[in-house]
């Protein structure tokens, strides 16, 4: 039993303040038998507003005629607490009350809930749930101890959050509902998500499928998922870390960015996988910017004919997605079933970075110093490229070789001593190396910045070997092999020097020439290794719409798990049309709201398919 | 304020293209269309709604040439570029 015991309260007449809006009838009882919306309304009451030309007398004989009993007269005038008949629903008792031409409307009587909190340890700092106008901390950042990126309004606005905790009073177990993450993966292995995974069965141990290296391993090798994964589902109340929108989840990974992104081909097909595997909601931190891309709108379309809901991000170039110039896809697709979502900073402000579009985008959530789970530790290596270099030279004696130098303020490696100022020898290998120890990484990459004058003939080049030895003595790998002309302005290039994981991974530069023409030579700087070490208990502060769309996607699963007969349009529905308005989404987005989950949770879609007949 | 910052360009993955053939229409007409450009690897994406490949070329033909091919074929409905996507 994953559902949390919260003490219940039933309050009458709360209807007057708690913003439900519910007029006529009561919401379908959910079936679901891990949800705790069974306890929605108290069972054999309900309340009936009489209309103010209804005398008590004539309400009392109402009520008795139906068999049923006055237990209170509410204070708000023509309210009457009514105790239904025997073997009467309160279905039926609503449906008689609404017929009846003296009644205004009538209701449940609604279970009302204590709000909840989780114990999770760092909830304080999880201002999207509750924002008391706390900092947020740098306490968990990647690399650690690297400062806030969104210093802007930290701290924010007391009570601009999501209303999550009076949902959690209804309901925190969202696990009947599949929400499938496509993204970078998912760290499955998380302590804060694991027992949150969807069970793929025997076809799929690690809980969903890597379209990036086509495997059934979506293990993220980047965190931007599992941070994903964390705010929709985080584990909450188990004492560690965070906890996301919904306490239980069932949680899909489907990696479709890799390293370097993903493309039409990565994604379509998880879209593809998510839906034809169950998931009713999804997920899609991510986008392009430019192109109408038909295939992944068919995707999407195939998705709502399957009634998935699909939250997507609305980028973060702080521009107007609906300029024409500037449209982001998927967030610009208008398929129905979509919901595009914009990031909100603690005050509510527009984050600076965040897209809008009063025709594309449509609604605001909590985007900026969000807390999740992380896939591991980032580190980065910087090399001061003054010392411990080893070098070699075909030439060397007459000013060939590899030099440290310093080149408008900046400390570099150059070949040749003069550079910029000379040229490189003629009929030269020199060679430049240093080993790194990368033990126990799981992902390691090589950034330097670097200005190539090398003429044709002749090769700069960059490389690597897992040992200790000269990478271009045959054993090693090349990254690089180039020549050109960009001085003065260097190129920042990385690559990923994963194979070279170990205690001594070396890392070089050969310059090597022909003996005809050459040219300055080229100049080195900006040196890291940066590595990325799984773990299970990483966590990071990270921004973005990436962080606000899953703030919606929790919110979606959640109302699917709580209603179980919604469809998605019913679900859009409710989060749209019960957001709370934000002057700063005004004109921005198509609602002009920020979501809120209480108010979703209550929202009650008109009846479809009715037929009024006046008589 | 926002603080617009440039947009890359929407890339698509260099020599890569989707293209969508006619139903029932067999992908070797992918080949007898485009095979002019050098065809590393055709690789059907099995959706149940429609019949794509992704065509992988060794030199890249550039999407003008390959819509101008296209329209001249009944049976390649759409050609796209495989679009780049990113986090955000």
């Amino acid at each position: 039993m994953k559902t949390r015991s919260i003490a219940v309260a039933t309050i009458l007449g709360a209807f007057m303040t708690t913003p439900l809006r519910v007029v006529a009838g009561p919401p379908a009882p959910p079936t679901t038998a891990n949800s705790s919306a069974s306890t929605q309304y108290v069972p054999g009451e309900v309340l009936v507003k009489f209309k103010p030309t209804t005398t008590v007398q004539s309400s009392q004989a109402t009520i008795a005629s139906r068999g049923h009993t006055v237990l209170a007269r509410l204070s708000q005038p023509g309210w009457e607490h009514v105790k239904v008949g025997a073997g009467q629903t309160v279905d039926e008792s609503l449906a008689a009350y609404s017929n009846d031409p003296s009644v205004e409307y009538a209701q449940p009587n609604y279970i009302y809930h204590i709000a909840a909190a989780p114990n999770d340890p760092q909830y304080g700092q999880l201002w999207a749930f509750k924002n008391s106008g706390q900092t947020i901390s740098s306490a968990f950042t990647q690399p650690p101890s690297s400062p806030l990126q969104y210093p802007t309004n930290n701290p924010g606005a007391p009570g601009d959050d999501m209303d999550i905790e009076r949902a959690w009073g209804h309901i925190t177990d969202c696990s009947s509902v599949v929400v499938a993450v496509v993204d970078t993966g998912i760290n499955y292995n998380h302590e804060d998500l694991g027992d949150n995974m969807w069970d793929g069965g025997p076809a799929y141990p690690h809980h969903g499928y890597d379209f990036v290296d086509n495997d059934n391993d979506p293990m993220d090798l980047g965190g931007h998922g599992t941070h994903v994964a964390g705010i929709i589902g985080a584990v909450g109340n188990n004492a560690k870390g965070t906890t996301g929108v919904c306490w239980q989840a069932s949680i899909m990974a489907v990696r479709v960015l890799g390293t370097n992104g993903g493309t039409s081909t990565t994604v379509i097909h998880g879209v593809n996988f998510a839906v034809s595997n169950g998931a009713k909601v999804i997920n899609m931190s991510l986008g392009g910017g430019g192109a109408f891309d038909q295939l992944y709108s068919d995707a999407i379309t195939a998705a709502q004919d399957a009634d998935v809901v699909v939250v997507v991000a609305a980028g973060n170039y702080g521009s107007n997605n609906d300029s024409g110039t500037t449209p982001m896809y998927p967030c610009n697709f208008s398929q129905p079933n979509l919901v595009c979502v914009a990031a909100l900073d603690q005050s509510y402000a527009l984050a600076s970075f965040s897209d809008w579009g009063s025709a594309s985008v449509d609604v605001g959530a909590p985007g900026t110093n969000i807390l999740s789970t992380w896939t591991g530790t980032k580190a980065v290596m910087p090399d001061t490229l003054n010392s411990g270099w080893l070098g070699s030279s075909t030439t060397a004696g007459t000013g060939g070789g590899w030099f440290y130098s310093t080149i408008g303020g900046t400390q570099s490696l150059v070949d040749a001593a003069s550079y910029p100022n000379g040229s490189y020898n003629n009929s030269t290998d020199d060679r430049v190396y240093k080993s790194f120890n990368l033990a126990g990484a799981t992902l390691a990459s090589l950034q330097f910045s670097a200005a190539v004058n090398v003429v044709n003939g002749d090769h700069f080049r960059a490389g690597y070997v897992s040992t200790a030895v000269d990478p271009f003595a045959g054993t090693g790998t090349i990254l690089w092999d180039t020549k050109g002309a960009t001085y003065p302005n260097r190129t920042s290039t990385t690559f990923d020097v994963s194979d070279c994981i170990g205690a001594n991974c070396t890392i070089g530069f050969q310059l090597q020439s022909d003996a005809s023409l050459n040219d300055l030579g080229v100049g080195i700087a900006d040196f890291s290794i940066n590595t990325l070490t799984v773990n299970s208990t990483s966590y990071n502060t990270e921004n973005g719409t990436s962080m606000a769309s899953p703030e919606v996607a929790g919110l979606a699963t959640m109302l699917r798990a709580y209603h179980p007969q919604y469809t998605s349009a019913d679900v859009v529905s409710a989060i749209e049309n019960a957001g709370r308005p934000v002057s700063g989404l005004a004109g921005k987005t198509t609602t002009g709201k920020a979501i809120d989950v209480m108010a979703s949770l209550a929202y009650i879609n008109a009846p479809t398919g009715l037929v009024a007949v006046v008589q | 304020m926002a603080m617009e910052k440039p947009r890359p360009p929407q890339d698509g993955v260099p020599g890569e293209y989707l293209v969508t053939l006619a139903a029932q229409v067999d992908a070797k007409v992918i080949s007898d269309v485009y095979g002019r450009f050098g065809i590393k690897r055709i690789q059907g994406l099995n959706l149940s709604y429609a019949n794509v490949f992704r065509v992988v070329f060794a030199e890249d033909p550039g999407l003008a040439r390959m819509e101008e091919l296209r329209i001249q074929d009944a049976r390649i409905e759409a050609v796209q570029p495989n679009f780049v996507y990113r986090a955000n």
